[in-house]
């Protein structure tokens, strides 16, 4: 009988290993406990043994792959069932539904951890599972991987009932997919729409992840929120508009406000700093690159406008126009998203209002700025209709008090509400 | 040039060969700096050569895995071997080694050192120790580095950022990952914190009646 060897969990709870050497060759007699193949996970490097005697017909993987847990190792022809037997034997039960569990009896790291089973700290192994077809008339406990168990959990199905179509006969994720239920079942499932859909992790979403949980991990993040009336930069932008238009260049707001952001920075140093605990020291940045969040096809990525205090108007809308391009043709290279300073967040663009931004680490300081409203405010103690635009900045309050954080949004605010202080002060 | 990597052969290379000794441990101090790589590293991922090589610092290749280390003077290893037909999962054999050093720790009045990672104890978030393990069909084999008072700055000068990492370590530096006791303001006799690791594996319940582990306690290699 051919007898497939998989990689076990050798109790570390990782899900893949490397392939450092195989001790064994194709056609080499083996004994039960020697060792097949040194493995490297993450900590731990461990010689695996044969949990049976037999003859090596197969190994998978090289010296230097990684395989994944439960990926098959070796394949043994094990003594006194002849190999082309037991294919007969396959063959004249090609389906099998029921299948003793394999039990492993103590050799080593694998064949201990496979008899130790739950009560002994590890998820069933499947490892020295038969080959499908081999043990017709016993009930097969079904190798599959963990998202294909979870899906048939979650479905609701018998994995053990699930024939597996992956290496070793493994039960894959479309395996539970292409699985028929009984009709009765069907019937009743038929309308219903499946209640989750699995989707895997994006290298960007886990760099998302990654760095969204360092800040909140490392940062004592507060926040601070409040309106400015900007009606002087909405008359100062419709009277430029079209002289940048005539340039090729589209004229936001985002300039006046990483304008009015770069200028509140020189005023107050704190928040275009950085924290050096392991120096016990501060640093303080004298460039400001101004990086702007952006919401991309596959998800936030945070492209950079270096040197903002010496760009024009004009520079930083077309800086804007070709970053924006770049990040939805999903173009922009690792200079364009690092080396930033300070962080702005235009979620107004989406019609949001206020927010709580996550700062961008090990920055101090993130803003958010809002979509334009019409609203109610008094000037020269009068109502009038004013155009206020509401903005939340999350700081880092290890660095920056609450005065520090107020008077830098004061500052911004001041910017914008009287956009000719940005060419005069 | 190139990089030359040695066998191990640091003081803990005994407990590996001796293959009849039931249970056995060391705590040592390393007599001079070096650059322990794992099993499985790649030297050129794992470590900055021109500079290893301008500054003559020996590289040698661990049995056991994980990333590249630095062990130096500053710091205590910790070494354990012993037969078993019976074996654990690793992670717990991680956690009750580790977790005899934080209770030597702790007996010395270090405070909020905890399990982090697969096999490392930390402080706030920061590395204080890392293990790893080699194990075969019936010998478990772990070694340790703690940092007593080491700087970060031989770690920044000679090491690249591993392949991989725990997911604690968030992608930080070395200097801003790794501490040391001394670090965080813990001004330690190293041999009195040597003797109490050493006490603690003594006592630990793994080694009743089949150990001879104090004998093996050591200075240094």
């Amino acid at each position: 009988m051919r007898f497939v060897f998989n990689f076990p969990d050798i109790g570390e709870g990782i899900s893949e290993g490397k392939i450092l050497q195989w001790y064994v060759q194709k056609g080499q007699q083996v004994e039960a406990g020697d060792p097949l193949v040194q493995m490297e996970t993450d900590k731990v490097v461990a010689d695996i043994p044969s949990p049976r005697a037999g003859v090596i017909v197969a190994r998978f993987g090289k010296e230097g792959e990684t395989i994944n847990v439960e990926d098959p190792l070796v394949e043994i022809e094990i003594e006194g069932v002849a190999g082309e037997e037991a294919r007969e034997l396959a063959r004249e039960k090609p389906k099998p539904k029921r299948a003793e569990p394999v039990e492993e009896k103590g050799f080593g790291v694998v064949g201990t951890l496979e008899v130790a089973g739950d009560a002994a700290h590890l998820p069933a192994s499947d490892e020295g599972a038969p080959e499908p077809g081999a043990r017709a008339e016993h009930r097969r406990k079904a190798l599959a991987t963990p998202v294909a168990r979870a899906m048939a959990r979650e479905m609701g199905l018998d994995i053990d009932e699930v024939r597996g179509t992956g290496p070793g006969g493994r039960v894959t994720k479309d395996d539970i997919r292409k699985h028929h239920p009984a009709p009765i079942e069907a019937a009743v499932t038929a309308e219903a729409p499946p209640r989750v859909e699995y989707e895997s992790l994006s290298q960007i979403r886990k760099a998302i992840a990654r760095n969204m949980i360092q800040s909140k991990h490392n940062a004592a993040h507060m926040t601070v929120i409040d309106e400015v009336e900007i009606s002087e930069l909405i008359a100062l932008r419709e009277r430029y508009k079209s002289e940048f238009e005539a340039r090729g260049v589209k004229l936001t707001y985002l300039p006046f406000i990483l304008k009015a952001v770069t200028k509140a920075l020189q005023r107050n140093k704190s928040l275009n700093s950085e924290m050096d605990l392991d120096n016990n020291r501060m640093i303080y940045k004298k460039y400001y690159n101004i990086g702007i969040a952006v919401d991309a096809p596959d998800g936030l990525v945070v492209p950079v406008i270096r040197d903002v205090d010496r760009l024009s108007f004009m520079d930083i809308a077309r800086h804007l126009a070709e970053l924006a391009d770049r990040a939805r043709e999903r173009k922009l290279s690792m200079d364009q998203l690092k080396d930033g300073t300070f962080t702005v967040t235009n979620y107004g663009a989406l019609g949001g209002r206020f927010g709580i931004p996550v700062i961008n680490y090990p920055q101090t300081a993130i803003l958010g700025v809002g979509r334009i409203e019409k609203k109610p405010v008094v000037k020269n103690d009068q109502v009038v209709i004013g155009r206020t635009l509401p903005l939340s900045m999350s700081v880092d309050h290890r660095i920056v008090d609450g005065g520090d954080a107020t008077r830098f949004l004061n500052d911004v605010m001041r910017f914008l509400a009287d956009p000719a202080g940005m060419l005069i002060l | 040039m190139m990089l030359e990597i040695r066998d191990y052969d640091l003081a803990d290379r005994r407990l590996l060969e001796d293959t009849e000794t039931a249970f056995a441990h060391l705590v040592w101090r390393p007599a001079q700096t070096v650059i322990v790589i794992g099993k499985g590293n790649k030297p050129e991922l794992a470590v900055f050569a021109e500079t290893v090589l301008v500054d003559g610092v020996p590289v040698l290749r661990r049995p056991s895995g994980g990333e590249a280390v630095i062990l130096s003077p500053d710091m205590l290893c910790v070494s354990s071997v012993h037969n078993s037909e019976i074996q654990q999962p690793s992670r717990l054999y991680f956690r009750h080694y580790n977790g005899l050093i934080m209770h030597a720790l702790q007996a010395l009045e270090i405070t909020g050192v905890g399990h982090q990672g697969i096999s490392d104890l930390a402080v706030d978030g920061r590395k204080i120790l890392g293990s790893s393990i080699y194990r075969n069909k019936n010998r478990v084999f772990y070694h340790a580095v703690l940092n007593v008072a080491g700087g970060n700055d031989l770690m920044e000068r000679y090491l690249c950022m591993p392949q991989r990492e725990p997911d604690y370590r968030l992608q930080r530096s070395h200097a801003a990952f790794v501490t040391s006791l001394r670090g965080l303001g813990y001004q330690l006799d190293l041999e009195s914190l040597q003797q109490q690791i050493s006490l603690e594996f003594d006592r630990s319940g793994m080694v009743s009646g089949n150990n001879g582990a104090a004998g093996l306690s050591s200075a240094s290699p």
